[in-house]
């Protein structure tokens, strides 16, 4: 139960934190995309169906605001689908390395991305790829990482406690 | 870690039945986006007020920052502004000679003050589109403070873009640099028709891209652009930018040209929603 809550508030507060700062921090042409951190981060530590419950709520929240066209369901089923993916390696990898985390960011910005161009801008006729790569893709992926390294830190540190919290409650209720 | 005595649902059930359920809202969404309003409006309840106050935090942290990197840009930007307030002066004073004979013939001609005082709402950026694709932000006023989609948006006393959604305390706007925005504009000192795109890639040189002018027209680098008067969305005589930059198409008919808008998009915060909208006559 307080692990929903407070799943709740870090997706809130992921979204909100990326609407507001993506426009207060000008200091380049793009802005980190949080909520892949933290739906890639929370699928790592509590697998693949955790994470596609986060990844799908966090999608939908960008959905609603954002939606391309006002469509609904779009970022709610890649999120959606980034987070049950990744949470299939939740079992297989060992989570201290923080090379894993900041790679799996990397590469799920990039497929997410590129998704996302094709639906939004190919389908427009707008066939320039390389020039996105360069100008869209490379700093967001750039900054991501960059802030995942951090992040994820705080995620792990988060999570360890929650379980230590969750296993005492356990105890006690045997 | 499955927990003993306690019925969990299948991981691949959830995926299969939320992925059909994204494919519906997909699809219903598409027909018609105002099924979705209700969840919305929930969904704002609750963004709404974390978003305030993390913009207060934001706007208190940039302030912080912009004291210490604007102390060494201010005097340039004095100098500079003295310049230009010393050149305005004396515009000023040229066209205030003009203005008694421009209201005599605008009596004589029973013409009303087509340009000036839109009746405007101030409002607050609150958001921007979470990716790098759109400009497409959220400001704090919605349809309690009488907003409606489709009407425009300035800021800076330039032309931002116009409403594209309103919620009932919020609404959404899309900028004219938004890829896929389309303008139509005039230049103010021949009147010739244009289109201003919004375009991705040009505004990579924080530049938009004009087309559609047409070959015998008289313009130059530093034009102002204005929306025109047969747009149907926009109000007429907002100032968009200056032109910078021509260049001809090739086919002996039109021409393009780039213009600088006056408004910085990165640093959007305060912006003023004209509430009147432009007559169409088509109801």
């Amino acid at each position: 139960m307080l692990r929903t809550i407070l799943v709740g508030m870090l997706i809130i507060i992921s979204y909100v934190f990326q609407t507001t700062f993506s426009m207060k921090m000008s200091f380049g042409v793009a802005a980190p995309n949080m909520i892949m951190i933290l739906v890639c981060s929370y699928a790592l530590l509590r697998g693949k169906k955790e994470g596609l419950l986060v990844g799908f709520f966090s999608g939908l929240l960008i959905d609603l605001f954002f939606g391309y066209y006002e469509v609904v369901g779009i970022n709610a089923f890649l999120y959606m689908m980034i987070g049950y993916v990744v949470g299939i390696f939740h079992d297989i990898w060992y989570l201290q390395d923080i090379l894993i985390p900041v790679s799996v960011v990397a590469v799920c910005e990039f497929a997410y991305n590129f998704i996302y161009y094709i639906i939004t801008f190919l389908i427009r006729n707008k066939l320039d790829v390389v020039h996105y790569i360069k100008t869209i893709f490379v700093p967001e992926i750039v900054y991501t990482v960059f802030l995942t390294v951090f992040i994820y830190r705080i995620f792990m540190f988060l999570n360890k406690k929650l379980e230590e919290f969750e296993m005492r409650g356990k105890e006690e209720v045997d | 870690m499955k927990k003993p005595g306690k019925f969990t649902i299948p991981t691949k059930y959830i995926l299969t039945f939320l992925s059909v359920l994204c494919a519906g809202f997909v699809l219903l969404t598409m027909i018609n986006s105002n099924i979705a309003r209700p969840i919305r409006e929930a969904a704002a309840k609750v963004i709404l007020p974390v978003q305030d106050g993390m913009n207060h935090l934001g706007g208190w942290f940039s302030d912080k920052a912009d004291t210490l990197k604007e102390l060494a840009d201010l005097q340039k930007e004095n100098d500079k502004l003295k310049a230009e307030n010393d050149e305005l002066r004396m515009q000023n004073a040229i066209l205030s000679q003009w203005e008694p004979e421009l209201k005599r013939l605008r009596e004589l001609l029973e013409l009303s003050d087509v340009y000036s005082d839109y009746p405007k709402v101030a409002a607050r950026v609150i958001g921007k589109e979470p990716g790098n694709w759109f400009s497409i932000f959220t400001i704090d006023k919605g349809a309690k403070d009488g907003l409606e989609v489709g009407m425009n948006v300035i800021s800076d006393g330039g032309l931002v873009g116009s409403v594209s959604y309103v919620g009932e305390n919020y609404s959404k706007i899309t900028a004219i640099i938004n890829d896929d925005a389309n303008v139509s504009a005039k230049f103010s000192s021949t009147s010739d028709v244009c289109i201003v795109h919004g375009d991705l890639k040009e505004y990579d040189s924080k530049m938009l891209k004009v087309s559609d002018i047409s070959i015998s027209a008289n313009v130059k680098e530093g034009d102002m652009l204005l929306t025109s008067h047969i747009s149907d969305k926009y109000v007429s005589g907002i100032l968009i930018g200056y032109v910078s930059g021509i260049e001809d198409d090739g086919n002996k008919l039109t021409k393009s040209a780039w213009v600088t808008p006056i408004v910085d998009f990165s640093n959007l915060e305060e912006v003023l929603v004209i509430t009147q909208m432009k007559e169409t006559g088509k109801e």
